[in-house]
């Protein structure tokens, strides 16, 4: 959704309907006004990238005729009251500022590749990609958990430690094996 | 009012609202490929699939095994694929319970299930303690491959 200016409202500044809807409103809804001249910031469809312009307050009006509004037609002042505050709203999946579990898929693929990278330790360098694998994306999760934009950080440190096992497990083992005279032995044969 | 995440995008809000179906569905997909790839090629002749280092130290790691226990596990042979590889035997049936369970959250827009600390814990503790009891000789028979030609 983008932000072309109403046709009927093209001189005025964003700003102006403001005062505009206010004096339509009654008294009960003036003290939520200031709330809807804030960027709309889940409304805004894919158009939420930090866009310079100040969006008008309606974020919806755009979707109605423009020379419509002037005159008063109920269903856009009814609706821009509630429609425009994302903060308020109670069930709404857009309602929540910041959401606790928005990156929790970062601690549960830690988990997930630093048990792959301690299961399958002994096919060495696989397994140590998988543990690298592992701790990058727990200590992001780790982030994320500090942030307060994940709530599992324990499955983060659980795969950062098991990632670690992991790596180290598998480095010892192909050390060992390509020390071992039976691998040498293996690549002669395969020469 | 709750200030608005400064640094949220349109895609931050689609991930709040549950996460892609299409990930879980691909995984799926995957396991899928994977079962038909090792009905087709058996991992019992030697080197099908490679050889695996471990053959060299002596020792079971706890994936050994997991080949063959899965291709056991999809003939339809669960005491042969416990006796390769027990992890296969417990661990698909989990697998497959979160996989579809991923999908339907994301499917109805809710966020993916997250399974506790104590959960992750207890699979990382019970990995290293079957790591270790697999290689004693005396459970190796009920636990591990190593007792199998």
């Amino acid at each position: 959704m983008s932000y072309p200016p109403p046709p009927s409202n093209g001189s005025n500044d964003p700003g102006d309907g403001e005062p505009r809807y206010g004096a339509r409103l009654p008294e009960g809804q003036q003290p939520q006004q200031p709330s809807s001249q804030q960027p709309p910031q889940y409304g805004a469809g894919s158009d939420g990238f930090g866009s310079p312009v100040p969006p008008p307050a309606n974020p919806y009006g755009d979707a109605q005729p423009g020379s419509e509004q002037q005159f008063g037609g109920p269903p856009p002042f009814q609706q821009q009251p509630y429609g425009g505050q994302p903060g308020f709203g109670g069930p709404s999946p857009y309602a929540t500022g910041s959401n606790p579990t928005q990156r929790n898929a970062l601690g549960i693929t830690a988990l997930v590749l630093g048990i792959l990278s301690v299961v399958l330790f002994c096919t060495t360098w696989v397994a140590t990609l998988i543990g690298i694998g592992a701790v990058v994306v727990g200590i992001f999760g780790l982030s994320a958990a500090k942030k307060g934009m994940a709530s599992n950080r324990g499955l983060s440190l659980t795969g950062v430690i098991l990632g670690g096992v992991g790596i180290v497990a598998s480095i010892i083992t192909l050390i060992v094996v390509l020390q071992s005279p039976e691998f040498a032995e293996m690549m002669q044969d395969f020469n | 009012m709750t200030a608005p995440h400064p640094t949220a995008t349109p895609a931050d809000a689609r991930r709040r609202g549950g996460g892609s179906w299409s990930l879980p569905l691909v995984l799926g997909g995957v396991a899928l490929g994977g079962a038909v790839m090792l009905a087709l090629r058996s991992p019992h002749v030697a080197g099908s699939y490679g050889f695996c280092p471990s053959a060299l130290l002596g020792l079971a790691c706890p994936g050994c095994g997991g080949l063959r226990g899965t291709y056991e596990l999809v003939h339809g042979d669960v005491a042969a694929a416990w006796s390769y590889n027990p992890l296969v035997v417990l661990g698909a049936p989990v697998l497959l319970v979160l996989l579809a369970r991923w999908f339907r959250d994301a499917v109805r827009g809710e966020v993916p299930w997250s399974p506790p600390t104590w959960a992750a814990v207890t699979v990382a503790v019970g990995l290293g303690v079957f790591w270790v009891l697999r290689n004693v000789p005396a459970l190796s028979a009920h636990l591990g491959p190593l007792a199998i030609p």
